[in-house]
């Protein structure tokens, strides 16, 4: 028994040998595709992603292996038409015939195997930052699973073959083979696939995330590009068909020729169906993964702020006080805070010490989507000199002036500036001054503690009991080297009657009308209020708010609307961190304080950083790594790997597909030369035949692939945004598309291209009588 | 068109020492068992394949034109119908006219008359590869016949068709020689050798036998076939004379009159 089976294997092992042109093809095929599959699968695992990516590669193997398998039976007709004629039948027949191409296939999934595991292995540790240890047991389950469903579509490839009625086996001419009717709801079955893909696409991407892919959705690219393939060889089939109706008689030979064999539906026109479905997965790939790389370099960018990023355990200010001891000029450090309130959009708030934007952050932000924070800079921090902020100085001066000379009558205008320091307190500075009767300008200082700056929150103008009651003028109210009169002033109360409600704001100053009480002027409301640049998602109930790091509520001017601000991403606001910092409480305890950096800032600057606060240094690398890892936009590039392979799946299929018809083709040729067509006209015909493919192909990928980006690739959730992240955008993307057009003109020119063109020695009119003699 | 010193080898010599004239006007069967070098001869003649010594020459030429292309005004009808399967019946007869220059539109309307010559113009549109045997068999014959060539060569010609199929390919070919074509026929069917003027049997690569009708000086058309047996393989190898005028009567002794069409092959084959 045991040497019987030895016999059955070796003759099976020498079948095997003898038909190795038919199964090296199939071998070839099974392992790309079992190494594709452990490879994205190994990936997953590494990567804690979804290993469902390897759908598309599988429904390219499910296209091709029936047809390998139908080409497999087809070279044994004679060994099938035998054992039929012996009366083998059915399962027996079957079992006989599966024995080869099974062990075919796991030959392949071993190689595949070991292939998938190291690209897993090499691919995770260069696409990972921290993966996982390897735990091959899924992979290994792909594998096996992968090898099964492959034998499942070669039987069924070689069930058609099988049932071929036992006359035609037996005959010497082939017969043409009609399109079986499952071949036939095969491709209604990727129509109405791609339809549903297309339909079911945008319910995926608003799916629940724990579900998993979608899986239809995920085959998507592959469906519509299969449909569209069939679609595209359908219609070059009507057109070629016209064509010879309405000017084949007027046409050259060769057109001709080129035009009836485009109309038939040979081998390698197939192969370009499944061609042109790999091109629209590697099209949509290769847009998923320049987007997606695209969308993480901008997020990063986003999420650390700069290039250089240190994490400080401690409060706005004393960062602020950090950066600006340690780099006065300004121009490598930039302190910064975080509020990351989750209560609303507009608790979400950056602040950032605006002033070093330009020379700190330059073009850093440029093509993010906060790309329009350098064109607000200056509206959001104003230059020292402006009219707002605070200000520093140890000394006040006023000088008052009346409006005209008067006669008789002291006048002693007494001038009180309410000033806010940083830490919350207020102070007054009270200065008394005496205007002549000519009523000339008089000055008076006084010191006042603003060293390190002060917000000015009032000025009230008085008279002492008994002066004049002629108007006079404040002119000019200096601390440090800043004239506050030059910010607005307004009244603090509503004028009521003949009761003024404060001084009158006039082009020379502030006008102290004629009365009794003090008269208060304050900032005017525009001055006062923070400006603001805001996301497009942030709303406010009522007037414009902003908390400042220690949480105090502070009006708010918003100078614009933006796709996303440095820090709070697509959700927030951002401000001036000197601006909010003045009076503002101690910074609370959720915030996220930094100190922000160039690239290019001196070590040792850095280093004092560290030193100083013990905090830790991250880079823009860094903070991409750990972006790509926690959302799995490594995906996408698992996701060009799967469709590689499914490239190289096709070109094989492409490749046997035309090798295999080449020695028909050449006895055609044969057949041709023998009633007197050179081969020049003939090689005329193969490249016009290849021409029409190439164009039909490239068409059809390009179609097909701009479908995918539309319709599918955005929900294809190759990558988990965050909340608060900048949505990925995807779009056609016109240089990944025109360049997998060129691979497919370049595979269909060189394989279609070099399997039309004769071999004047082998398509002599005499092999077809070395034919006969066989 | 002559044969002369023809040689053949593939590892072995697959055809040795032959010398043939074949005439125009007249149909000349080629029979042998199989293997015996009917189709390499065959070849040979239309200039398919280069002989590994002597010559076959037409009006003159070489047929062997270097490339295995045969000469333009050499026909095949091949045992293997040698149809393209991508083109229709009437598309396989078209494109060998088109292929000598004949209009396309006129070409298809020669192409459908030659398919009404062998009763198959209902199938001019199917595609090849649906027909059966016979009907492929037949549009390799309107294909081989319709195209006018000085020299038609024929490889089993009837080996699929019924007996009056068999009877109208005869006629057809009849025409043809009438018309004044080389036609040379290879074939294991007694009764189209006995509807030849000529024949020469092969046997293992050599000429063991042939007939060949009588002419008559005065008279343009056959006359009755002649006989000359060659039980003597050696003979061959003699350096044949320079081929007799079509219309004279071959000189080699001894020439016997049979009145029967054909001498049957020697009773030990």
């Amino acid at each position: 028994m045991t040497r019987d089976r030895a016999r059955d294997l070796a003759r099976t092992l020498r079948g095997a040998w003898s038909r190795r042109a038919t199964l090296t093809p199939l071998l070839l095929l099974t392992t790309v595709v079992v190494a594709g599959v452990v490879a994205v699968l190994g990936f997953a695992e590494a990567a804690g992603t979804s290993g469902a990516l390897a759908v598309p590669l599988l429904l390219l193997a499910l296209v091709a292996l029936p047809t390998t398998g139908r080409e497999l039976a087809a070279a044994r007709r004679g060994e099938v038409a035998l054992a039929r004629l012996r009366g083998l039948d059915g399962g027996a027949l079957l079992v006989l015939m599966a024995l080869e191409p099974l062990l075919v296939l796991a030959l392949g999934g071993v190689l595949g195997t070991g292939l998938g595991l190291l690209v897993a292995r090499v691919s995770a540790g260069a696409w990972l930052s921290d993966p996982a240890p390897p735990a091959p047991a899924d992979a290994l389950t792909g594998a096996l699973l992968v090898v099964l469903v492959a034998l499942v579509a070669v039987v069924v490839g070689m069930t058609a073959a099988l049932r071929e009625p036992l006359a035609d086996q037996v005959a010497a001419v082939s017969r043409p083979r009609r399109t079986s009717l499952a071949a036939a709801f095969a491709q209604v079955l990727v129509v109405v696939g791609a339809a549903v893909a297309v339909y079911r696409s945008p319910v995926a991407g608003t799916g629940d995330e724990q579900a998993g892919p979608d899986l239809v959705v995920l085959a998507g690219p592959a469906l519509v590009g299969l449909a569209v393939g069939a679609a595209a060889l359908w219609l070059l089939r009507a057109v070629a068909r016209l064509w010879v109706r309405r000017r084949g008689t007027r046409a050259g030979l060769g057109g001709f020729l080129a035009a009836r064999r485009l109309t038939r539906a040979s081998g390698a026109a197939g192969a370009v169906q499944v061609l042109v479905a790999a091109a629209v997965v590697a099209g949509v790939a290769l847009t998923a993964a320049l987007q997606v790389e695209q969308w993480t370099d901008r997020t990063a960018r986003l999420q650390a702020g700069a290039p250089l990023r240190v994490d400080l355990e401690t409060d706005a200010e004393p960062a602020l006080e950090l950066t600006r001891r340690l780099d006065p000029e300004g121009r490598w450090l930039m302190a910064a805070v975080l509020v990351p309130g989750e209560g609303s959009t507009v608790a979400r708030r950056a602040f950032l010490d605006l002033s070093r934007h330009d020379a700190v952050l330059g073009d850093f932000h440029d093509d993010t989507a906060a790309a329009a924070l350098a064109s607000v800079v200056d509206e959001l921090a104003p230059d020292d000199g402006s009219a707002t902020g605070p200000v520093v100085g140890t000394e006040v001066s006023a000088t008052v002036s009346g409006v005209s000379r008067r006669l008789t009558g002291r006048m002693r205008p007494v001038v009180v500036l309410s000033l806010r320091d940083l830490t919350g307190g207020t102070r007054q500075v009270r200065l008394r001054l005496e205007v002549g009767l000519d009523g000339g300008p008089a000055t008076l200082s006084t010191p006042v503690r603003c060293g390190e700056g002060c917000e000015p929150v009032a000025v009230t103008l008085q008279r002492k009991p008994g002066d004049s009651e002629l108007p006079w003028t404040l002119d000019s109210l200096v601390v440090g080297d800043q004239d506050l009169l030059e910010r607005g002033w307004a009244p603090a109360e509503e004028t009521r009657g003949d009761l003024p409600g404060g001084p009158v704001p006039v082009a020379g100053g502030l006008l102290a009308v004629s009365a009794s009480t003090p008269l208060v002027a304050v900032p005017a409301t525009a001055a006062l209020s923070v400006p603001v640049l805001a996301t497009r998602s942030a709303v406010w109930e009522g007037e414009p708010v902003v908390d400042s790091p220690g949480g105090a509520d502070l009006a708010a001017r918003v100078v614009g609307r933006v796709p996303g601000l440095p820090l709070v991403q697509a959700d927030g606001l951002l401000a001036d961190l000197p601006r909010v910092l003045l009076g503002s409480p101690p910074t609370v305890p959720v915030a996220e304080v930094m100190v922000l950096a160039r690239a290019d800032t001196p070590r040792r600057l850095l280093d004092e950083v560290l030193d100083e606060t013990g905090g830790e240094l991250r880079t823009l690398d860094q903070v991409r790594a750990q972006l790509s890892d926690d959302n799995g936009a490594a995906q996408a590039r698992v996701y060009l790997l799967v469709a590689g392979s499914g490239l190289l799946v096709a070109f094989l299929v492409l490749l046997t597909a035309v090798s295999r018809e080449r020695p028909a083709w050449l006895r055609d040729v044969a057949a041709l030369r023998a009633v007197g067509l050179d081969v020049r006209r003939v090689r005329a015909a193969g490249r016009l035949e290849t021409a029409g493919l190439v164009v039909v192909s490239v068409l059809a990928a390009l179609l097909g692939t701009a479908a995918g980006v539309a319709w599918l690739l955005g929900d294809l959730a190759l990558v988990r945004v965050p909340a608060h992240a900048v949505a990925l955008r995807t779009s056609l993307d016109p240089l990944p598309v025109l360049l997998l057009a060129l691979v497919v003109a370049v595979l269909v020119a060189l394989v279609v291209g070099r399997g039309r063109r004769p071999s004047p020695e082998r398509s002599r009119p005499a092999v077809l009588r070395e034919e006969a003699a066989r | 068109m002559h044969v002369r010193g023809v040689r053949y080898e593939v590892d072995r010599p697959l055809l040795a020492d032959i010398d043939l004239v074949l005439r125009a006007g007249e149909m000349t069967a080629l029979s042998g068992p199989s293997g015996s070098g009917k189709t390499t001869l065959l070849s040979i003649v239309g200039g398919l394949l280069e002989p590994t010594a002597g010559e076959a020459t037409y009006d003159g030429a070489p047929t062997w034109r270097g490339t295995g292309d045969p000469r333009p005004e050499v026909a095949f009808v091949l045992q293997v119908y040698g149809l393209v399967p991508i083109l229709s019946a009437r598309e396989n007869v078209s494109v060998a006219l088109r292929a000598r220059g004949v209009d396309p539109v006129e070409a298809d309307e020669q192409a459908t008359a030659a398919l009404a010559r062998f009763h198959i113009a209902d199938l001019a549109d199917r595609q090849v590869e649906e027909l059966s045997g016979g009907q492929m068999q037949r549009v390799a014959l309107a294909r081989g016949l319709c195209v006018g060539a000085g020299v038609l060569l024929a490889d089993e010609p009837t080996s699929e068709l019924d007996e009056g199929n068999r009877a109208l390919v005869l006629g057809e070919l009849r025409r043809e020689a009438e018309r004044g074509a080389v036609v040379v026929v290879a074939t294991h069917d007694p009764a189209v050798v006995e509807a030849c003027d000529a024949h020469h049997a092969l046997d293992d690569g050599r000429l063991v036998d042939h007939t060949e009708p009588v002419h008559l000086p005065g008279h343009d058309a056959p006359a009755e076939p002649v006989e000359q047996s060659r039980p003597e393989p050696e003979r061959r190898r003699e350096p044949e004379p320079a081929p007799a005028p079509a219309a004279e009567a071959p000189a080699a002794p001894p020439v016997t009159l049979d009145h029967s069409a054909f001498r049957r092959p020697p009773a030990d084959r």
